[in-house]
């Protein structure tokens, strides 16, 4: 186990190196450049600043500097915000983005664990099918429908929740649900499916036959058998929240990563890219090692080899 | 492709009663997206900015948008965009997929192991990411679409198809094509792949909703398909600005998205328990 | 029937804890506390380095320049210094600084600050990008080139703490209204130097607790992308009068989340309006709707060294059949004015030649005279725009507007605005979406960009009559003299059309009825310290 562990992790290395390699030179290849503006920058300004940032140099000898402040965690300074550095950047912002992102798997989880458990122990009846329909649709309503209607509804209609903001709970309601509310459905149809496989074993039809309380049944038995495709299924899942957070950072003006990352792309921030790339790599990889893990103490006939 | 839709001809005659209505439906709106156009003729681009937006009514029975252009006929412009974006974007992940994946499970032993190797190094990359970064940077370009968001596709469908090019390899057929000397790249594209095509349709019906989905997600940031075009997503997205004041713009074309993912959704489940009943 | 009550429990549960957590909820509304939606995340809050109006709104409260303009009449009002001379060639001018200004720290204002904040500017090292504002000064330009060392030979001298002399290269009659633009304002040396180097471009010392500033309010809040406090400033000489103790900038850069806050009460200012939302305003607020005209002009640019816009005809009939009127009132519907000429008005005693018309006859004729009667072999031209949902429409309207009038297709192209600045730069494009927003209150400022020699021409458009006249503007001193050769220059300009005025920009905005005494004015200046709010 712990062999595998530090292989995964070797992994990491090479896998970082291309994700770093890749994003430099293509955003290098871009057309414009972070201090091209509206009003033109008189030459020797331009040429000043790229001096400043080592933009003169060949880029190679730009390459490898950079992969040295990387190997030292010094991503150097914005270009956009000189006033920071991106390390203190991403420390301010990197926290909002991973509370939105652990709300809504909270919302998702509570949401899909309930749809999902009630729709098998009813399946087949109208329950089953209401809840059912309700995941299948759930997974065609991506986050930048639902947020839009949700503002107009709760904030601007009932005027119950605020419009934007990341300041108070009440302002971290929509948001959550905007951005959960896919993974729910998902989570639902696992669920269900899965508690419909356990159902079948015999050792659920000893245990219904010995007499142990269905509740019994459901949360020792349904719930830990379904846990193992929920697990593989969050994998991926927390990538795509991660991801998924530049829509909803957008809608509620929420002050995260991703929509700093959308921001540095449209301004050629070089330095934030890279940075904001590599650091929802290593958090991809990271949450994708411990499901691994997580996987194995599942199931233990996945072997570590 | 002649033996792909041989395939899916048979396994029509199959599918579910959910199957055959989403696609149904799905026929329906496609067909409509042509017909009506016509039938109308009214231009997607046509303006008229003293008329603006006004509610759906006999004359534009989804309304106008701001610029006084007919709603339902660019709805039926976005669905035909949209489609073709997941349709073209769903071509460029199945051809590399498949030929990626049925290389790497034929030829097997350490180039398998490699290739399979690079396929989960891929797996942990930020693509989103990349896929904004570039069309931001290169962007605004109809057929980097296809090929960006192909790119980030093909991975799943080369994982299926190498498991089942794996199994197929142990088929008996295979062995006797081997033993009648036939070449390797003959019996992967007589007989291999064609055996692929059953599980390739059910992907392929799969990965076009989420084809569709990214672009939206790509038109929402104001990255996906450009003016004078239009796709659902850019549809959402001016919809959303003005949904306030205007609520048609937003409610149709959102009604119009969450169902076709639906229908497409539904037809990709019907299909994929059809070939599961057929292997089993 | 167990699990079913069970899972009826945990959704009551469920249900109580969201309906908890969503009871209404309101800011309270501080009777002393302004707040203002600011628009983007400031880039710094460094007088030197920052370029934008967003940032200019916040320095604005923080600083104070030698002097300030009148919000009413935009004539120049005496701010950090008290009084000044100007020499009889309008080349010296001699600034006496209040002896009662102080930092927001307690130290006295002096004239080094000044020279200190001009000095650092003109360091290379530093690549202020405004830097060239400050080449009016003698030898400045020379002095950022290298080629005078020594900045002692610059000509902005120290006589005492409170007297500071500024010798100019040439007559500027703009000079003391330059002053409010953020690259002028002083900066405090001691706290640039203690976080930092003086030209370092990375200086943190701009985070609250270190900033220091000079003017009515000091920084005690900023945490980036959600919020910018300022507050009164206890030194600040004239601080009797500054009637509002504290203002909270909000970074909110989505106009429609902006609007929706300032309608729930979150908001007393904003940065602008969404295009949908004036009709509304018009109707049910007119109190709250600022629309005040402003200096800034929308117009295509043409690449005349392209095919067929190198042919002056055409670029005429492409100008005589825009209808403006129909964009500014059906799709802009701010008050814009349509813009037959290219200075906007308003700017002194300046009257630009009126000479576009809309005139599709005439406009048609100029084409047939180009070789193309009624649009027939005309080459494919393309709209260059930034994408934006207000460029597209613009550019849609324009392009039926050209097939409707001359009968020519005209295809759209927009990229995003990085890769839409350099096309502009390497001419890369035929027609493409600009604007000019002014610097400061002059329309040499206007004219300059079309020099041969500009870096913002941008349209290879040369013409070396235009350069001498604009160049003979800008060392006149007598205002008649001067406003006719800027009017000379213009003609020219309307006349080759290397750019097509579109319209000219309102300045818009959302304002509470609680915020009085803003005096709403063509630079889209605020006064900070003039506001007040109703009790």
């Amino acid at each position: 186990m712990r062999r595998y562990i530090i292989r995964k992790l070797l992994l990491f290395i090479p896998v970082l190196l291309a994700i770093a390699t890749l994003t430099f030179f293509l955003i290098r290849l871009a057309p414009g450049g972070p201090f091209d503006r509206d009003k033109n920058v008189p030459a020797e300004v331009q040429q000043s600043l790229e001096r400043y940032y080592h933009l003169d140099e060949p880029l190679l000898k730009q390459y490898f500097r950079y992969l040295y402040g990387v190997v030292r965690f010094d991503f150097g300074p914005s270009f956009r915000k000189p006033g920071y550095t991106i390390n203190e950047w991403i420390l301010m912002r990197l926290p909002v983005s991973i509370e939105l992102g652990v709300y809504s798997l909270i919302f998702a989880l509570l949401i899909g664990l309930i749809c999902g458990t009630v729709a098998a122990f009813y399946q087949n009846t109208w329950i089953d099918t209401i809840l059912t329909s309700f995941a299948a649709l759930g997974i065609c309503i991506p986050a930048f429908v639902l947020g839009p209607i949700l503002v107009l509804i709760f904030a601007l209609h009932w005027e119950i929740l605020p419009v934007a903001g990341w300041d108070f709970p009440q302002q971290k309601i929509l948001p959550s649900i905007s951005l959960g509310f896919m993974y729910s459905a998902y989570i639902a149809r696992i669920i269900r499916s899965s508690i419909i496989e356990v159902l079948k074993q015999d050792y659920i039809r000893t245990a219904v036959a010995k007499g142990s309380s269905p509740t019994r049944i459901l949360f020792i038995h349904a719930l830990k058998g379904s846990l193992q495709p929920l697990v593989t299924f969050l994998g991926p899942a927390i990538a795509g929240l991660l991801t998924g957070s530049f829509i909803v950072e957008t809608i509620f003006q929420i002050p995260g990563l991703g929509r700093e990352f959308v921001e540095a792309t449209f301004n050629r921030d070089y330095t934030m890219i890279i940075a904001i790339v590599l650091l929802y790599a290593v958090l991809i990889l990271i949450f994708n090692l411990i499901v691994d893990i997580i996987q194995g103490y599942l199931d233990p006939r996945i072997s570590y080899e | 492709m002649k033996f792909g839709i041989n395939k899916l001809f048979s396994l029509l005659p199959e599918l579910n009663l959910k199957g055959r209505l989403s696609l149904s439906l799905l026929i329906l709106i496609i067909l409509s997206s042509f017909i009506f156009p016509v039938l109308l003729s009214t231009s997607y681009e046509e303006q008229n900015l003293q008329l603006g937006a006004v509610k759906p009514s006999l004359t534009h029975w989804f309304g106008t948008d701001l610029l006084g252009r007919d709603l339902f006929i660019r709805t039926l412009y976005g669905i035909r965009v949209s489609f073709w974006v997941g349709l073209c974007a769903t071509v460029v992940a199945l051809i590399i997929g498949v030929t990626y994946g049925s290389l790497s499970g034929y030829a097997g032993g350490w180039l398998d192991t490699w290739m399979m190797y690079i396929v989960d190094i891929l797996y942990t990359m930020p693509f989103t990411m990349f896929v904004i970064i570039l069309m931001t940077f290169f962007g605004r370009n109809f057929y980097l679409l296809f090929i960006a968001i192909g790119a980030v596709e093909w991975l799943t469908m080369a994982r299926i198809v190498r498991g089942k090019v794996m199994s197929i390899k142990q088929q008996e057929y295979i062995f006797s094509a081997k033993a009648l000397g036939f070449s390797n790249f003959r019996i992967l594209f007589k007989h291999v792949i064609p055996n692929l095509m059953n599980i390739v349709i059910v992907y392929t019906t799969l990965t076009i909703p989420q084809v569709i989905l990214l672009e939206a997600f790509l038109s929402f940031l104001g990255l996906g398909v450009q003016p004078p075009m239009c796709s659902l997503g850019v549809l959402i997205r001016e919809g959303v600005e003005v949904m306030e004041e205007y609520p048609w713009l937003i409610v149709f074309p959102g009604i119009i998205f969450v169902f076709t993912l639906l229908l497409l959704n539904l037809l990709g489940d019907s299909l994929q328990t059809v070939s599961n009943e057929k292997v089993g | 029937m167990q699990v079913y009550k069970h899972i009826v429990i945990i959704f009551i549960l469920l249900l109580s804890f969201l309906s908890l957590v969503s009871c209404s909820f309101h800011q309270t509304i501080d009777n002393d506390q302004l707040y203002v939606g600011n628009g983007a995340e400031v880039q710094d809050l460094d007088p030197a380095t920052v370029s934008g109006v967003t940032e200019h709104r916040v320095l604005s409260a923080l600083f104070e320049g030698l002097t300030s303009l009148d919000p009413k009449t935009l004539q120049p009002i005496p701010a950090a210094a008290e009084t000044w001379e100007v020499s009889n060639d309008k080349t010296v001018y001699t600034f006496h600084l209040r002896s009662n200004a102080y930092w927001s720290n307690g130290d006295p204002v002096i004239a080094n600050d000044f020279i200190y904040s001009w000095k650092r500017i003109l360091s290379p090292r530093l690549s202020a990008e405004y830097a060239y504002l400050l080449f009016c000064i003698k030898n400045a330009k020379k002095y950022y080139e290298g080629q005078i060392v020594n900045f002692d030979e610059v000509g902005a001298k120290s006589l005492d703490d409170h007297t500071l002399q500024v010798e100019l290269e040439y007559p500027t009659p703009y000079f003391l209204k330059m002053q409010v633009h953020n690259i002028w304002y002083p900066i405090h040396k001691d706290t640039v130097e203690k976080y930092g180097n003086f030209d370092e471009r990375n200086n943190p010392c701009t985070h609250a607790g270190r900033h220091t500033s000079n003017g009515p309010y000091h920084l005690v809040e900023w945490i980036p992308n959600k919020i910018i406090r300022v507050e009164k400033n206890p030194y600040y000489w004239d601080k009797e009068y500054v009637s509002i103790p504290i203002i909270s900038f909000y970074p909110i850069d989505n106009q429609m989340t902006e609007e929706r806050l300032f309608r729930l009460g979150y908001l007393d200012l904003t940065s602008t309006i969404p295009l949908r939302k004036l009709d509304y305003y018009r109707i049910n607020r007119p109190q709250s709707l600022l629309l005040h005209p402003y200096i800034g002009v929308y117009y295509y640019r043409l690449n005349v060294k392209n095919l067929p816009l190198d042919n002056k005809l055409v670029r005429k009939a492409l100008a005589y059949s825009i209808e403006r009127s129909q964009i500014t009132e059906y799709i802009l519907k701010g008050g814009e004015r349509p813009a037959f000429y290219y200075v906007p008005g308003g700017i002194g005693s300046y009257r630009s030649p009126e000479k576009i018309k809309y005139d599709i006859e005439y406009a048609k004729g100029l084409l047939a005279q180009a070789g193309y009667p009624d649009g027939k072999n005309f080459p494919s031209v393309e709209i260059l725009f930034n994408s934006s949902e207000a460029h597209k429409i613009i550019a849609e309207a324009i392009q039926r507007m050209w097939k409707k009038n001359l009968n020519i297709d005209v295809k759209l192209l927009n990229q995003d605005w990085k890769v839409y600045l350099s096309s502009l730069n390497q001419l890369d494009y035929q027609i493409a979406r600009s604007a000019w927003i002014a610097d400061f209150l002059d329309p040499i400022n206007f004219l300059e960009c079309f020099l041969s020699y500009s870096g913002n021409n941008r349209t290879g458009w040369v013409n070396q009559q235009f350069d001498n006249l604009v160049e003979s503007a800008y060392k006149e001193i007598d205002e008649d003299k001067r406003n006719q050769l800027m009017f000379q220059a213009e003609e020219i300009l309307l006349d080759e059309l290397p750019i097509i005025p579109i319209y000219f920009y309102t300045w818009k905005m959302l304002i509470s009825t609680r915020v009085e005494n803003l005096n709403p004015n063509v630079l889209g200046y605020i006064h900070w310290k003039e506001l007040k709010i109703k009790e």
